[in-house]
């Protein structure tokens, strides 16, 4: 699996409904909020994948912006078809 | 083979804490996770580097992740303090860009020069070959006819390798004929900074976003071209409510959608507007007076400068006169501004009266900090360097400069467009560290740093060809060695019909030219290539970038590159040791005397046995200019022309890597290196003011406590700037004004980021945004294609009303990353008088229904 991290800022009326909807995305966890800024993983086969994931979120009604911190590719095969 | 779970786990646990400590804003909590040194994590095999991010301006700090050669991750470097650990979504292919399928490999040659601008043609060579070839032709130009040689470099070149470049250029061909790409994004800008402040620096850094009260973007789309810029500025606004962002542009962008006010304006309207807010900054007395009669002098320019149409434009009456100012007193000044009613300023620009009014009120008030934002649209303009000076002029007049969370600040393009492009000397007509050609005293001290003879350099006193000069004589037959590196020329200039040979019969010079391309992937420039070199990419190589502002940071080799792909640094040395064979500078090999205390020529190899010692002695060198007391004959003319280079002192080497990144000036206090982040403004060095600077130079007990050292008189120059009109009106036969520019996905012209599935599915064609009633009115349904024709050529392109931009009736967008829409085919190829820096913003055009 590509493991990426990444802050999603929100606006304040927002960040309640953003937190709570963020789950329903194929392999989306919320591991924090602080103040409007709130903590996700994506977890996906492929960078392209876990792309389109954060991609999808930064247009969601309420989202600010999408800031990545840290991405793990060693797991994907469209980079690396024999492993690292 | 996939991670184990011990493995996986501790990933997930990294991921987690670096993005909880990044929420959290605790850059302190996350001291420990970036390494200083490479060190073993998890008891595996994996090495962290540091680096710097390869797309836009930001300049963001990253480390990276390798394992058997192979980067597997990376993150927002926390200790990097422009970024403090964020990047934004382009982040996901950092490293994904270097493994693309179609990376070249191999040296590419091609004989056949009627196969230019096919991929046909090629065929695989070895270094030997093509580094002979190279070095053949730029040698036989050279010595026929130097003004028919020309290199067109990159603000993507790391410091050291732009640096050597321009060396090579200036020292060693005694050519001017270099120029960066920076000169289509921030020429305008440099000009605007040395006209006013003599110094091309801005006052601030990024922390003014952290103080600001009021953000003002003009003509800037940061949502998408400073990403984490705007993330900064979105978390300033989220943490006060009462902070307030207005969006000064021509069109509705991603960055208007979350201003609390747009002000849409048109026909320069930029200028007028503001200098309406100069005019009643002093009509109702709010101007700052004690700033004023501390800091200012008042100048007017040469007006009615025309559009530089012509290539003769340079060399006419008016194009020599362009750069002529003359003192005025305030009163005269204030005189100038009076025609600058609201009234007329609404008139010429479509801003309503009450908006400018709300503009200029933020001025007046001396109680708010007020952060200005400008970029392409500010300097991609008929007269780009004006509204640079109109900027700066209403921060100066009304105080709201050098203060954290008040200034104006120029925002840049590339990664390395300061660092490399406009402070190594890789303008025509410039030297490095600010120095220019023109000036006696400046050719003198390169001489010193460089060991060169007393007026060896008296040779290149007069500028080189500009960029858009460099592809006009191109298109006249009048080049016959062009080498790039690192740009994509055939996509990027503008009048890409005159300059791809695709208009008129005499403007065909491209297909008779030698053209040499550095590059990492195949471009349309390079389909006009005779010789392909292919280059060592981001960290498959160590390099130094230094960003909007001016931080200076290292980026590590981290991997190799693939197949025969080299190091730009070493293809230099190959082909100026073949093109310098048998010259000499004083009786000794013109080369050694250049460059053989890096390289050994006969070895073929440089003199260290890593890359961290073959920059870190290059950076020495260059190190020296901001550094005179390095070398006495420096020293002594810096002493006796009064040059002040230690203005932009820079650090030794290893400091960049310890510290993450500095902005410069870098000052040695107490045996420790410390960044200057307010220049001009006084206070303890600690804490980033320009302490060491405005006591060595400068002035105490002023204003604000700001002192100008570096300007005349220690007084930066408020020169009045008049509205002008664009280089062309809309008429009945081309109505629409059609703006290009970027959005997030893609980034320089889409060569790297295109190649990545993901990013050209989220943006996958080049669409041009129309209004839906301009759409309607012409029958144009969303999704139909379209001819764009202006004056210069035409292209087809599918057009749209549900784009990322919105743009209002009568105005157009488009972006240029696509190469089969090739929108500059259409571009007007005039330029700011003054900066050379074409308009990209303002081409009038009409649309065609395709079919129709």
């Amino acid at each position: 699996m590509v493991i990426s991290s990444l802050v999603v800022e929100t606006i304040p009326e927002y960040t309640e409904a953003v937190a709570a909807k963020l789950p329903g995305l194929d392999g989306v966890e919320v591991h924090g909020v602080e103040g409007c800024k709130i903590v996700i993983t994506i977890e996906r086969p492929t960078v392209d994948e876990s792309h389109d994931t954060a991609n999808e979120i930064s247009f969601w009604e309420g989202v600010l912006i999408v800031n990545l911190i840290y991405l793990n590719f060693e797991d994907d095969e469209t980079i690396y078809p024999d492993g690292v | 083979m996939s991670m184990d779970i011990t493995r996986r786990n501790f990933v997930k646990s990294t991921a987690i804490a670096m993005a909880t400590a990044a929420a959290a804003g605790s850059v302190a909590g996350m001291v420990g996770c970036a390494p200083r040194v490479n060190e073993p994590i998890n008891g595996d095999s994996t090495t962290k580097t540091l680096a710097v991010c390869r797309f836009c301006g930001c300049g963001c700090g990253v480390i990276v992740e390798v394992r058997n050669n192979k980067v597997v991750s990376v993150y927002g470097d926390p200790e990097n303090d422009s970024n403090r650990g964020l990047n934004c979504v382009k982040g996901y292919y950092l490293s994904k860009i270097l493994y693309a399928e179609d990376r070249l490999t191999k040296p590419l040659i091609r004989e056949d020069n009627s196969l230019k601008g096919t991929d046909e043609g090629f065929r695989e060579a070895t270094w030997t070959e093509a580094l002979d070839l190279v070095a053949e032709k730029l040698r036989e130009t050279w010595k026929a006819d130097k003004s028919r040689l020309a290199f067109w470099g990159s603000g993507q070149q790391p410091i050291v390798e732009g640096y050597a470049q321009a060396k090579f250029w200036k020292a060693g061909l005694l050519s001017n004929n270099i120029d960066p790409n920076a000169r289509l994004c921030m020429a305008s800008a440099v000009v605007g900074f040395m006209n006013v402040f003599q110094t091309d620096e801005p006052a601030g850094c990024y922390a003014d976003i952290d103080d600001a009260d009021v953000f003002i973007t003009w003509g800037a789309n940061m949502a998408e071209a400073h990403p984490m810029l705007y993330s900064r500025v979105m978390t300033r606004k989220i943490s006060n409510p009462d902070v307030k962002h207005y969006d000064v542009t021509t069109l509705g962008t991603r960055t208007s959608a979350t201003a609390d006010k747009v002000i849409m304006f048109g026909n320069n309207g930029d200028l007028a507007i503001t200098n309406c807010i100069a005019h009643y900054l002093i009509e109702n007395e709010t101007y700052d007076k004690q700033f004023v009669a501390d800091h200012l002098q008042f100048k007017s320019g040469t007006e009615n400068i025309g559009n530089a149409y012509e290539d003769g434009y340079d060399k006419s009456e008016i194009g020599q006169a362009v750069d002529a100012t003359q003192s005025i007193t305030f009163e005269e000044y204030a005189e100038r501004l009076k025609p600058y009613t609201y009234e007329y300023a609404s008139q010429i620009s479509g801003a309503s009266v009450e908006d400018i009014q709300e503009l200029y009120e933020l001025f007046a008030n001396p109680n708010i900090k007020i952060t200005s934002f400008w970029t392409m649209g500010v300097n991609q303009h008929n007269r780009g360097t004006w509204v640079n000076h109109n900027l700066h002029n209403i921060h100066l007049l009304s105080g709201h400069y050098c203060k954290p969370g008040d200034g104006g600040f120029s925002l840049t393009g590339q990664p390395s467009a300061c660092g490399t492009a406009r402070e190594v000397g890789t303008f025509c007509h410039r030297l490095p560290a600010d120095l220019v050609v023109a000036n006696e005293a400046h050719r003198r001290f390169s001489e010193a740093v460089w060991n060169l003879p007393e007026g060896y350099l008296d040779e290149i006193k007069t500028p080189g060809f500009h960029t858009t000069k460099i592809f006009r004589e191109l298109s006249n037959g009048n080049i016959d060695f062009l080498w790039t590196a690192h740009n994509n020329w055939a996509q990027s200039m503008s009048n890409l019909t005159r300059f791809l040979g695709r208009g008129a019969e005499d403007k065909r010079g491209i297909f008779d030219a030698f053209i040499v391309v550095s590059e990492v992937y195949p471009t349309i420039s390079t389909k006009y290539a005779n010789v392909v070199l292919p280059a060592a990419m981001w960290v498959e190589r160590e390099g130094q970038f230094g960003n909007g502002e001016r931080r200076t940071a290292v980026f590590e080799k981290a991997v190799d590159p693939p197949g025969d792909a080299m190091w730009d640094l070493w293809m230099l040395m190959e082909i100026a040791k073949r093109v310098l064979n048998g010259e000499t500078i004083d009786g000794e090999d013109a080369f050694d005397r250049l460059f053989g205390q890096w390289y050994d020529k006969d070895a073929g190899e440089f003199k260290f046995g890593t890359q961290r010692e073959v920059c870190s002695s290059i950076w020495e060198e260059y190190r020296t200019f901001s550094n005179p007391t390095l070398n006495e004959r420096a020293a002594a003319i810096n002493t006796e022309k009064k040059l002040k280079m230690e203005g932009k002192q820079l650090a030794p080497y290893e400091e960049y890597i310890y510290n993450h990144g500095m902005t410069w000036p870098v000052r040695e206090v107490d045996g420790k290196w410390l960044p200057t982040k307010w220049r001009f403004s006084y206070g303890p060095q600690e804490e980033g003011y320009d302490q060491i600077g405005i006591e060595m130079y400068g002035d105490k007990g002023l204003r604000k406590d700001i002192s100008f050292y570096k300007s005349a008189d220690h007084r930066p120059s408020v020169v009045f700037r008049p509205w002008e009109p664009p280089a062309e009106i809309p008429d009945d036969e081309y109505p629409f004004v059609l703006c290009t520019g970027r959005l997030l996905e893609h980034w320089h012209t889409g060569s790297m980021t295109r190649r990545v599935p993901a990013l050209n599915t989220a943006l996958p064609e080049a669409l041009l945004d129309m209004n839906a009633a301009d759409m309607e009115e012409l029958g144009i349904k969303d999704g139909d294609r379209v001819k764009v024709i202006s004056r210069w050529g035409e292209c087809e392109i599918t057009a749209s009303s549900a784009g990322r931009t919105k743009p209002r009736e009568k105005y157009l967008f488009a972006p240029f990353f696509a190469e089969e829409t090739l929108i500059n085919l259409v571009q007007q190829e005039m330029y700011c008088p003054l900066s050379k820096e074409p308009d990209y913003k303002k081409t009038c055009v009409r649309i065609e229904k395709v079919g129709a």
